[in-house]
């Protein structure tokens, strides 16, 4: 290499070095940290628009469901002694009350979220929710006609679906929420026989709610439980999905939450963000978007398309006492439904 | 009469070498002589000289460089503290180095050593090699170079496994005047070798 | 001795910080050390799953070996040209995040063709043996250009047959030694089997992570750990063999086999189609020209910013290796490998929760521990690499370099000599810290660009085009990084 061209390379690496170097310190502008596991298209969306009002920069962190990692919850447990989020958006209760319970929030200020329901919200006053997702199961239309769409999820051990009923992995994500709201109003008694049934009908284990619905999009599967939002996704581009919301147990509805973070480095733009986010319009913009979300204000309008609160019977929950149910429920499933 | 300085002293010194027993040897050399060990394949001549640059294992025996004895065992010293100048069976040229900077490494902190890399090489009729890397060279110039870089180090003691094998007359009687020359300064040689050239001197080692 | 221990210390550094002091402190934090009296029949039922994990893992490793022996033995028969292209196309399916490849492949077939022919156990090992074998493949070159030089050439005097046979015989020594590296590398996984509904124990350790039980997570770590070990230590041994090689050789010394490229073309078919597939997702239509542009300018630039970081990560952590095998010392790399056997978040939770209070707060907002984290993570290859790096030199080079001073012998000889092998590695560990997902999600500072965390989100919210763009910049940089391990490949011949 003459000299020349060495001067050249040298000079780019140098300046691709101190744009790398440049890009890894914060700038000074004032910024919130958001720990967000709503589906990023979504939110980021959301979060521009805020960022756009308030000039407030938002640095967020999104989540991801592989089962090779722990989430975003697990990442705000470690950072406890030196928080870096400001506000955890959680699109599933469970995990965020069990945060709550172990001091991770601090308490919301008075008056954010006017017009939801205090069923909704912490007790205490430590986090808010807001646009629900419901439990459903997606259905292959071609397999079972819409009198033979299970109703209950005792329904799922009927021998006539032996083998054709699939659920995402029990420990991980939303499914978790679910078997533990299972367990709380069953019963351990009640909800150990569940599970024996569904290993009995031999129920596929996939990896994911999306793995869960892809299993009856393909026709391995007919029934699958799964969210709303991930049926809706596939709809919009065309897939021809069925879904049911097992009327007889009640319907589960999984809201988002909002929560400040204790000690964290941004409190008063923290307490904007949370603000903001529990604002009608973002539950708006949520329920037209493809996660179909549920707003929890009835006065919030929705599309034909969509769902509102007053459609359903929602199953009243003790969020704090499924979140104590929770590490039973996923030992039990894990022993019963995954051990070899 | 003066006493003799030895650079190499072997008192029933045995070597092993897998399941193969080398020795008892026991060998003077003196600083300005040379010697050639023979014997035939198989014998132990390549072991013994590894056994004496600490590369291989001494099972029993005593062994002396210049005058200081070498412990057995983790406290001896590693092949580099040992004064030596090493030249092996095999080419052991470093590919990614040109022999000038091969020569530049072996000869330390040696200022005196870019002239006399010149003027060695030039003996070894290299001179103009010197730039090159092992790649570029024949097989007969590569081990007159590895020569080169074995006697510019500042050791005292030379072990030259083989060094004539690539060579023909011309290039043999180069390596030997430039040996002779170095033993004359103070250097001494042993080498292991299948011939040995008229009035020098060698001792058989292994059966007959 | 006291100077040997000191060096041997510092390569450890990274890993001493990285991994073990944090983890020994928040497992006993977590009271790992604090037995209940059912902790002996979680042990023994989670044994089971571990065993299972493990059979899982044997037989995927054990025909990842036989396809990667294949491939071996007959790259080495291929001439010309398009050998590059056929290792590039081969190592493709171990540097795509296969994330990425289903997404691509949900997105072009609708429903999950893949899930519906790979299911279960078998799917599971069939996806692991396809996704490893490559790296079969290159430890099983590398062993080959162990042999002496005049024994390779001998081979090319041999008919193509009877060649390629004795290659085999020859390679069967370094079979056994592949399929263990090849176990302990893929013991961790639970990505791909999780695709296949398959139970893990790394899936386990984080689902007791993720109900707040952390005890058990450790106590399971442990017994992997506990089982692992031995198998470890034994690899490393014989990694001082007096006989190896006298002169290093190109790795090309069958003679030529006419019906290598065919059947290799053959081989590579599915890396191929996969990669057409991921090129057909990303293929924007005519309305998201725009967009797709400023989402491929979007990832080269986050790629970019990524890069200089997994240069530094992967280039420490291979030298750490290097060294540590380059002074021979078998505890030192076996301590290195053992976070690879773990799951990344184990030891990126111990990291947050011990540091992360204590550090300064200007390297607090630097990606510094997440870097340590990564570095852990590539100790298995590290120390590969390290081993194979010493392995190759050859015997009479290494005898003339101990006959110098060990610091001059060690940084101008050996490391000079070992780059062939390890700048290769570096571009692995490269490919293999951009697609980290599990440290990445929990230590990357916010605001830092993570290709992998965007591409797995992606993936969950089924934006499949957007991720196969990505999965498509990540495939043009393993490219990259093929096309170097080739090139280095034979400059160091």
């Amino acid at each position: 290499m003459d000299m020349k061209r060495r001067w050249l390379w040298g000079s780019a690496l140098l300046v691709w070095f101190l744009i790398w170097l440049n890009s890894q310190f914060p700038s000074d502008s004032r910024s919130v940290t958001i720990y967000c596991s709503h589906d990023r298209s979504h939110s980021q969306r959301i979060l521009d628009r805020f960022e756009q009002e308030t000039g407030i920069v938002v640095d967020a962190v999104f989540d991801t469901e592989a089962t090779k990692t722990v989430g975003l919850t697990e990442r705000i447990r470690s950072e406890q002694v030196r928080p870096r989020c400001d506000v955890h958006w959680s699109n599933e209760p469970l995990r965020a009350v069990l945060l709550a319970q172990d001091g991770h929030y601090e308490i919301l200020p008075e008056g954010v979220g006017p017009g939801i329901d205090s069923r909704w919200r912490d007790e205490a006053g430590r986090w808010c929710g807001f646009a629900a997702r419901a439990r459903v199961v997606a259905i292959h239309p071609e397999s079972l006609s819409s009198s033979e769409i299970p109703r209950s999820v005792e329904a799922l051990a009927d021998p006539k679906l032996l083998g054709k009923v699939v659920m995402a992995d029990p420990r991980f994500g939303t499914t978790g929420s679910h078997l533990a709201i299972l367990r709380t109003t069953l019963g351990p008694q009640r909800f150990r026989e569940l599970l024996q049934g569904w290993k009995a009908n031999r129920m596929q284990i996939v990896s994911s709610n999306s793995s869960s619905r892809d299993r009856v999009l393909s026709g391995e599967a007919w029934v699958g439980l799964t969210d709303t939002d991930d049926v809706e996704v596939v709809r919009r581009r065309g897939a021809s999905i069925g879904e049911g919301f097992l009327p007889e147990d009640g319907v589960i509805l999984l809201p988002n939450v909002v929560a400040v973070v204790k000690g964290c480095p941004h409190p008063e733009e923290a307490v904007q963000l949370v603000r903001w986010l529990l604002r009608e319009e973002v539950e708006e913009w949520l329920a037209s978007s493809s996660s179909r979300q549920i707003p929890l204000r009835n006065e919030v309008p929705v599309d034909a398309s969509g769902l509102s609160l007053s459609q359903f019977e929602p199953l009243e929950i003790d969020w704090s006492a499924a979140a104590d149910q929770l590490d039973d429920a996923v030992r039990e499933a894990e022993r019963i439904l995954l051990n070899p | 009469m003066k006493q003799r300085e030895l650079a190499l002293d072997l008192g029933q010194l045995v070597v092993t070498r897998g399941i193969a027993v080398i020795g008892p040897v026991t060998l003077q050399l003196a600083v300005g002589e040379q010697l050639a060990l023979t014997g035939p394949n198989g014998a132990g001549k390549s072991s013994l000289l590894l056994a004496i640059a600490g590369l291989l294992p001494i099972q029993s025996g005593t062994l002396s460089i210049a005058g200081q004895p070498i412990t057995r065992g983790p406290a001896a010293p590693e092949s580099w503290q040992r004064g030596l100048g090493w030249m092996g069976q095999e080419r052991g040229l470093w590919p990614h180095l040109s022999i000038e900077a091969q020569c530049r490494l072996a000869a330390a902190k040696d200022r005196a050593s870019r002239q006399r890399i010149g003027a060695i090489a030039e003996q070894l009729a290299i001179s103009d090699r010197i730039t090159r890397f092992p790649a570029q060279l024949s097989g007969g110039e590569a081990q007159r170079a590895e020569l080169l870089r074995a006697v510019i180090t500042p050791g005292r003691l030379l072990l030259l496994d083989e060094p004539f094998s690539a060579q023909n007359q011309e290039g043999r009687q180069r390596m030997e005047t430039l040996l002779d020359q170095l033993c004359s300064e103070g250097r001494a040689v042993l080498m292991a070798s299948h011939e040995v050239s008229q009035n020098r001197a060698s001792c058989s080692i292994g059966s007959p | 001795m006291k100077n040997r221990a000191v060096w041997m210390f510092y390569p450890m550094l990274p890993v001493l910080i990285g991994f073990y002091i944090p983890i020994i402190l928040v497992a006993i934090e977590d009271g790992f050390f604090s037995s209940g009296p059912e902790t002996s029949f979680v042990a023994i039922a989670d044994l089971l799953l571990v065993l299972s994990t493990i059979r899982m893992v044997a037989v995927a490793a054990l025909l990842a070996t036989l396809v990667g022996l294949v491939d071996a033995v007959l790259m080495a028969g291929t001439r010309g040209p398009l050998r590059g292209l056929i290792l590039i196309l081969l190592l493709a399916s171990f540097l795509i995040p296969p994330a990425a490849l289903a997404s691509a492949f949900q997105a072009c077939i609708g429903a999950s063709t893949l899930r519906a022919t790979v299911r279960d156990e078998i799917g599971a090992i069939l996806m692991l043996a396809l996704r490893w074998a490559p790296v079969a493949a290159a430890i099983l070159l590398a062993a080959a250009s162990m042999w002496p030089l005049a024994q390779e050439r001998a081979l090319r005097s041999l008919p193509p047959g009877v060649a390629l046979v004795t290659r085999l015989r020859g390679l069967r020594p370094s079979l056994l030694r592949c399929v263990g590296l090849l176990l302990l590398l893929m013991l961790p996984a639970a990505e791909l089997p999780s695709y296949a509904g398959v139970e893990t124990v790394s899936q386990r350790i984080l689902a007791r992570l993720t109900v707040g039980d952390a005890a058990e997570g450790w106590r399971l770590a442990m017994l992997m750990v506990t089982l692992v070990v031995p198998a470890l230590y034994l690899l490393s041994s014989s990694s001082n063999d007096p006989e190896r090689a006298t002169r290093r050789h190109p790795v090309d010394g069958l003679p030529a086999l006419r019906w290598a490229n065919g059947f290799l073309w053959l081989r590579v078919l599915p890396a191929a189609a996969l990669l057409l597939v991921l090129l057909y997702t990303a293929w924007p239509q005519a309305s998201e020209i725009a967009i797709a542009g400023e989402e491929l300018i979007d990832a080269v630039a986050s790629i970019g910013l990524e890069l200089p970081r997994a240069l530094i990560a992967s280039t420490l952590a291979i030298l750490c290796g290097w060294r540590l095998a380059d002074g021979g010392h078998r505890i030192g790399l076996l301590l290195l490998c053992l976070p690879t056997m773990l799951p990344g978040s184990l030891g990126a939770i111990a990291v947050a929760r011990i540091y992360r209070p204590i550090l300064p707060l200007w390297l607090d907002d630097l990606p510094f521990l997440l870097t340590v984290t990564q570095m852990c993570k590539l100790g298995a290859l590290a120390a590969a690499c390290g081993f194979v790096a010493t392995c190759v030199l050859p015997a009479s080079e290494r005898v003339a370099a101990q006959l110098l001073p060990p610091t001059r012998a060690r940084w101008r000889i050996r490391l000079p000599r070992a780059l062939p092998v390890l700048i290769p590695a570096v571009g692995i560990g490269v490919a293999l810290v951009l697609g980290e997902v599990e440290a990445t999600l929990l230590l990357a500072p916010p605001g830092h660009p993570s290709t992998s965390l965007e591409l797995h989100q992606m993936m969950h919210f089924r934006n499949d085009e957007q991720a196969a763009r990505l999965a498509l910049v990540l495939a043009i940089l393993g490219a990259t990084m093929a096309g170097l391990v080739g090139r280095y490949w034979k400059r160091g011949d």
